[in-house]
């Protein structure tokens, strides 16, 4: 029995889809996306949107038939004990990879823009500490953190929409110049910065509210995060001509760098320190997603000596992967597996769970 | 069941030991529980028939008292049956055990044992020597009611009483400690305040087992939820409309004898920030002095780190003409910028700490040494920039604006970790800083309410009067967090506005 205190309602469920998926990736999306598809990303990027809106349509489907359960309970009831678990298992640790990718970003990016000399262990410690210092807690107070990080997100927002003033139209013109097969393989590469929307199937039994509540809730987010990013990209690509584009990897610090206010001449400073914060909480929402699964899989009481383990596990990996080539070259197979994990398995989740007619009545 | 546990556990007189029936026996015992101490009395009583012996401390009993009680009432009455008689005095109580018996001295009674009954007769001649109410020290008030809580429980409670005339305000007595017994009140609105709270309250409060409640201090620290952390989850204070206020709202008040405070609990973090002159004048003052206030929360917790942070790290982020003005006064200073804050801040520190407990006439003086001797005196020698000693003093006015006193000293604590944070990483070290104060600030609950409650989780109407102060006819509900039994508190005040 889930206390009524524990859960959240759907506006909390829709500040922690957002921190979710607007996190690390934010900052590079739109140098990647510029790779395939010049300066029509931001179509990409709304198309993306449009998948991903199918995709938590049928996940509803899941939920209609596991209103009880969270998503690595359902694969428990869906592929059986063995197999199940196998699952979960490899669930947690891509998660942990993932984790490991992002603290590896966050130390270069941090490193390169602010922090030249301080050794990249310590950063990315300070980073960890602080995750598990939230990751443990219920997801209640993960949510109460997260409504007070939003500002952080509105902050940027506010600054991509002051720097439109400055942009120039003729960058992005004529539309839909990198051709329609560009345009569909920057789909992919943009679903990736989605990443995240499927965290309402791992909390889907703690939020008050029916399954329709739920599933409005995850549209409307993925509507905001979808606007976000495509006008974020949008803004970039008016800001810097496409040759610029191709030589920073970080475009939105860059945009903010180029701004400088009566009091501060270095806003983007103050930026980075500030996306910090969006790096914890998407960090803290995959350790706390995997700790789960973890605890599921030892039938453990407290997910506390979990959540300290995979942040660990992934501190150290992090270091190992510090390096941009190393990082680029596990972004090539994270990649595809983050559709595969995002996507793949809930679909196949849903085709077993329809021929094997298991529902959440089913004894696991 | 709260009152099984702990309370008696630990008493030596845990069974209670019934009166004997011979009269020396009973006095002899008595004598040898006090230890045969000199200020107990024994005095021989003889009325009518009626033979017995009177005892009490005449350290804490008022003779005045006992002649009025005993004898005067008594040789009114010409028919001298034993307890028809000594019932139709009003102060009186019968006892029936040692026990009662002797606690009934201590608290400065008359106890009358008559001969060849096992049951003894109190008289209430407590001596009364208490204070009168004044405005209390730590939360003066421009307008409104200046009262102030006394040492004594009952006096405080006749003026918690006084101002609510209600039947539905509820006060539960506790006795703890198990050396020397304190009364704890426990008052809450029966009808509003929420059960589970209230049941809490009682139950935690009854669980200490301890020697005496020293101060309320004792009492708030066996109770609260999160004891390591910085924040205060209790409020504090002495005035009577402050507690009227948040017994409205659902809280519940815990009330020590002997202590002028009242605790009031579960708080969340604005009402540290609030004070009843908020609500004794217009609503746009109050709303603009609260917003100082919770802006001072910030800057004390983020000057002087950021002072650290732009002039150890990033002196490209402030403006060229500020950079040659805080240049020119760092550029001297052989300290690093961190040593610099931390020996102003501790300065400041030393300077409060000394001026607290000192008469006021010394403590002003240390006071002008302190502030305006040394600060001068630092930065001509070199020590210190000028700039950091704005920063500073700066910094200690803010926390002072904050309307309590606890608050006030947390954030000053908290300050020191953000600045060594701010030493070691620039700017990112205060966001780390900060993340983690957010996160505790998150995390910390008292009795089910979230610390940080209406932030988050969001109310957006209740944060309109806690972090503002908008027209009080706005707002029908109590705060819903606290989860009381009755919602409404108000059913449009202002009806005339649209006729």
């Amino acid at each position: 029995m889930i206390s009524r205190h524990k859960k959240v309602t759907p506006f909390e469920l829709a500040i922690l889809l957002v921190h979710a998926q607007i996190g690390v990736d934010m900052i590079a999306l739109v140098n990647r996306l510029n790779m395939q598809t010049n300066y029509d990303g931001w179509i990409s990027v709304l198309l993306a949107g449009v998948v991903v809106q199918i995709l938590i349509l049928l996940f509803g489907l899941l939920i209609k038939r596991f209103p009880n359960q969270t998503y690595f309970e359902m694969l428990e009831i869906v592929y059986g004990k063995w197999i199940g678990k196998f699952i979960i298992a490899m669930y947690c640790v891509f998660f942990t990879v993932l984790c490991s990718s992002l603290f590896a970003k966050y130390t270069i990016v941090l490193k390169s823009w602010m922090m030249p000399l301080t050794p990249k262990w310590i950063l990315a410690l300070l980073l960890t500490l602080i995750c598990i210092y939230l990751a443990v807690e219920n997801i209640q107070v993960i949510s109460r953190f997260f409504f007070l990080a939003t500002s952080v997100i509105l902050l940027f927002f506010g600054f991509v929409i002051y720097s439109l003033k400055s942009g120039n139209i003729y960058h992005i013109l004529p539309i839909g110049n990198a051709g329609l097969a560009n345009i569909l393989k920057g789909i992919y590469t943009s679903v990736i910065s989605f990443q995240g929307f499927e965290y309402f199937l791992y909390i889907a039994p703690f939020v008050v509210g029916n399954r329709k509540q739920i599933i409005k809730t995850a549209s409307f987010t993925n509507v905001f995060v979808t606007l976000f990013y495509a006008f974020v990209v949008f803004t970039c690509n008016l800001f810097f001509s496409p040759e610029e584009m191709k030589l920073i990897p970080e475009p939105i610090f860059y945009l903010i760098k180029s701004f400088t206010f009566n009091m501060i001449e270095r806003p983007d400073l103050i930026f980075t320190s500030l996306w910090i914060v969006l790096v914890v909480t998407s960090i803290v929402f995959l350790l706390y997603v995997s700790s789960n699964g973890l605890k599921l899989l030892f039938k453990a009481k407290k997910r506390t000596i979990f959540v300290i383990m995979i942040a660990m596990a992934s501190y150290v990996m992090s270091l190992l992967l510090y390096g941009e080539q190393r990082i680029d070259f596990l972004s090539k197979f994270i990649k595809p597996l983050i559709v595969v994990v995002t996507a793949g398995i809930p679909l196949m989740t849903i085709l077993f769970s329809y021929l094997l007619k298991r529902t959440g009545e089913t004894q696991p | 069941m709260p009152e099984q546990f702990g309370q008696d556990e630990h008493s030596q007189t845990a069974q209670k030991k019934p009166l004997y029936t011979s009269l020396e026996d009973n006095i002899a015992y008595i004598v040898d529980q006090f230890n045969e101490t000199d200020d107990l009395i024994v005095e021989d009583f003889f009325y009518g028939k009626l033979k017995g012996k009177l005892l009490f401390l005449n350290t804490m009993a008022d003779p005045k008292k006992i002649d009025e009680l005993l004898y005067n009432h008594l040789k009114r009455e010409k028919k001298a049956t034993t307890e028809k008689m000594l019932r139709a005095t009003l102060a009186v109580q019968s006892i029936d055990d040692f026990d009662n018996v002797i606690s009934e001295i201590l608290k400065g009674s008359t106890v009358l044992i008559l001969q060849g009954e096992s049951e003894a007769f109190s008289f209430n001649t407590m001596i009364e020597r208490e204070r009168q109410p004044v405005e209390p020290d730590t939360e003066k008030t421009v307008r409104g009611s200046h009262l102030g809580f006394v040492e004594d429980l009952n006096t405080n409670l006749y003026l918690l009483r006084n101002r609510i005339q209600n039947n539905e305000l509820k006060i539960t007595y506790l006795n703890v400690g198990f050396e020397s017994k304190k009364n704890v009140a426990i008052v809450y609105f029966d009808h509003i305040a929420n059960k589970e709270i209230v049941n809490e309250v009682i139950k935690k409060v009854s669980m200490i087992s301890i020697d005496t409640v020293f101060s309320p201090g004792y009492i708030e620290e066996c109770i609260e939820t999160a004891p390591f952390s910085p924040f205060p989850q209790n409020l504090y204070t002495e005035r009577p409309d402050r507690v009227e206020a948040h017994l409205m709202e659902g809280r519940v008040a815990i009330f020590t004898d002997g202590s002028t405070e009242a605790i009031i609990l579960p708080v969340t973090f604005f009402a540290f920030f609030q004070s009843p002159d908020d609500y004794n004048s217009r609503f746009i003052p109050g709303t603009v002095f609260r917003l100082l206030r919770l802006f001072s929360f910030f800057g004390v917790l983020l000057l002087p780190p950021l002072y650290i942070a732009f002039v150890s790290f990033h002196f490209e982020i402030i403006p060229y003409e500020l950079v040659s003005l805080v240049k020119g006064s760092v550029s001297g200073v052989p300290l690093l910028p961190f040593f610099e804050a931390m020996f102003m801040a501790i300065t400041v520190e030393l300077i409060r700490e000394a001026g607290v407990r000192l008469p006021t006439p010394i403590g002003e003086t240390i006071g002008i040494v302190g502030g305006i001797i040394i600060s001068d005196a630092v930065v001509s020698a070199g020590l210190v920039s000028n700039v950091m000693v704005i920063v500073v003093a700066l910094t200690a006015i803010m926390s002072f604006t904050i309307s309590t006193y606890e608050m006030g000293n947390a954030v000053r604590i908290a300050n020191f970790p953000i600045m060594v944070a701010a030493a070691l990483f620039g700017f990112a070290g205060i966001v780390i800083a900060m993340l983690i104060l957010t996160i505790h600030l998150c995390k910390l609950e008292s009795y089910g309410v979230p610390y940080l409650s209406p932030l988050t989780p969001l109310r957006f109407k209740e944060l309109m009067d806690s972090v503002l102060r908008l027209p009080i006819w706005l707002f029908e509900k109590r705060p819903k967090d606290l989860r009381t039994q009755k919602d409404k508190r108000q059913y449009q005040s202002r009806e005339w506005f649209y006729d």
